[in-house]
């Protein structure tokens, strides 16, 4: 029986009132996230697909921010995030283009000074993992183009051997070349049936043939979860959730 | 549930001593500190007596202490590259490295410095006074610890803790 990696339980934001007058009102307040309940096992890719602005990034920084109120759960491997929330980020791997890095080291450099932050933090590893994906460490962060710098953060990621890996929007700048090969890197990932991927995108044809199961958020709601191939050809007839979703 | 996490702390030196060695743009916010609170410094060795005159001026001197205590600060909290300023915490924060922590390291730095500040402050203070004055007031204690120590701490602490990033 596979191991769960993610459970979301019930999991709502909560709208803090500001202490201020807030001029514009119900328009600037934060968005938040409405009963989620999700669970990841692992050895498994999870798509999470959805409107911009449905939540699938918010639901992402739910886990890893510590400074997000929310009412509900959120356990990795059985712990619940708030217990220790620092020492739970070893667990979760991170790709995403907003996500920023020294701009003037090299990718080598970026790996050294951050990489001893985690526990289990492998050099050789993340070596072998940009050799993989032909990007050399001595590239300095700020030269790389968009689809360089998430095959770095990937190689990253790859070196704490996290069980959890949060992909956000990564293959929108690949070329197709290495999106083939990026899919047989996640496979490999998987295949030892100790860690899980859950990734969102734009492109359903990506999810439906790439992961194995897909949630589709809508408003901040999670309002369908299922086996990729069954709720893809459901969406695109609009389907999903009873709205005429596209 | 502990508040200083001392295998973080550890790790944080560790990052800062890394970080200082790649010359990451870390002298310049250092070496305006070091300027400023030079100044601040000279000026409050002299005893509050002397500017009875002039109340005015340990409010200068408390002003410069939290100018320089935020250049000092801004080594660690900021960071600069191509001309613009950045947040350290916005690379750090999906690290296992928590932002309390972050917080607290930058505060113990702040003490320290504010603390060795205000106690060469006070005993400058006292030596000059008793040396030329002929007379040691409670103020010689309390003001440099007041206006070197507990109101720049504060001022530029809350600065950090309100921003939150």
């Amino acid at each position: 029986m596979e191991k769960t990696i993610l459970l979301l339980k019930h999991v709502t934001g909560i709208q803090r009132r500001s202490l201020l007058w807030d001029q514009a009102g119900a328009a600037n307040k934060r968005f938040v996230l409405r009963d989620i309940n999700l669970q990841l096992k692992a050895g498994y890719i999870y798509g999470l697909i959805g409107e911009n602005g449905a939540g699938k990034t918010t639901l992402m920084h739910y886990i890893l921010k510590d400074t997000i109120p929310y009412k509900g759960h959120i356990y990795i491997e059985g712990t619940d995030i708030r217990k220790d929330h620092a020492q739970i980020l070893n667990r979760i791997g991170y790709v995403s283009g907003d996500r920023r890095f020294f701009e003037n080291c090299t990718a080598g450099q970026n790996a050294g000074l951050l990489g001893a932050f985690y526990e289990n933090f492998h050099e050789e590893i993340f070596t072998d993992a940009m050799a993989a994906m032909n990007l050399s460490a001595r590239k300095v962060y700020k030269t790389m183009s968009r689809g360089e710098r998430l095959k770095f953060q990937l190689a990253f990621a790859m070196a704490h051997e996290p069980c959890l890996y949060l992909l956000d929007e990564v293959t929108a700048g690949m070329d197709p070349v290495f999106r083939v090969d990026f899919f047989r890197l996640l496979q490999q990932i998987i295949r030892d049936g100790r860690a899980c991927v859950l990734m969102t995108s734009h492109i359903t044809e990506e999810i439906e043939t790439r992961t194995d199961y897909v949630g589709v958020m809508v408003n901040g709601s999670l309002v369908r979860f299922g086996e990729s191939l069954d709720i893809i050809p459901d969406l695109r007839k609009g389907r999903a959730c009873g709205e005429g979703h596209r | 549930m502990k508040v200083i996490d001392k295998k973080q702390q550890k790790l944080l030196d560790e990052f800062f001593q890394r970080e200082r060695l790649l010359g990451l743009d870390y002298y310049g916010f250092g070496i305006a500190a070091g300027i400023v609170l030079a100044i601040a410094a000279l000026l409050s060795v002299v005893p509050y007596q002397v500017w009875e005159g002039n109340r005015m001026m340990m409010g200068h001197v408390s002003l410069l202490e939290v100018t320089g205590m935020e250049m000092y600060m801004m080594q660690y909290r900021d960071l600069r590259e191509d001309g613009r300023n950045r947040r350290v915490y916005e690379i750090l924060c999906y690290l296992p490295v928590s932002y309390g922590q972050f917080v607290l390291y930058i505060l113990r730095k702040l003490l320290r410095l504010g603390l060795g500040l205000a106690g060469i402050s006070a005993a400058c203070q006292v030596v000059f006074a008793w040396a030329f004055l002929d007379t040691v007031a409670a103020g010689n204690l309390l003001m440099p610890f007041l206006g070197c120590l507990v109101l720049p701490v504060a001022l530029v602490g809350g600065t950090l803790l309100w921003s939150r990033r």
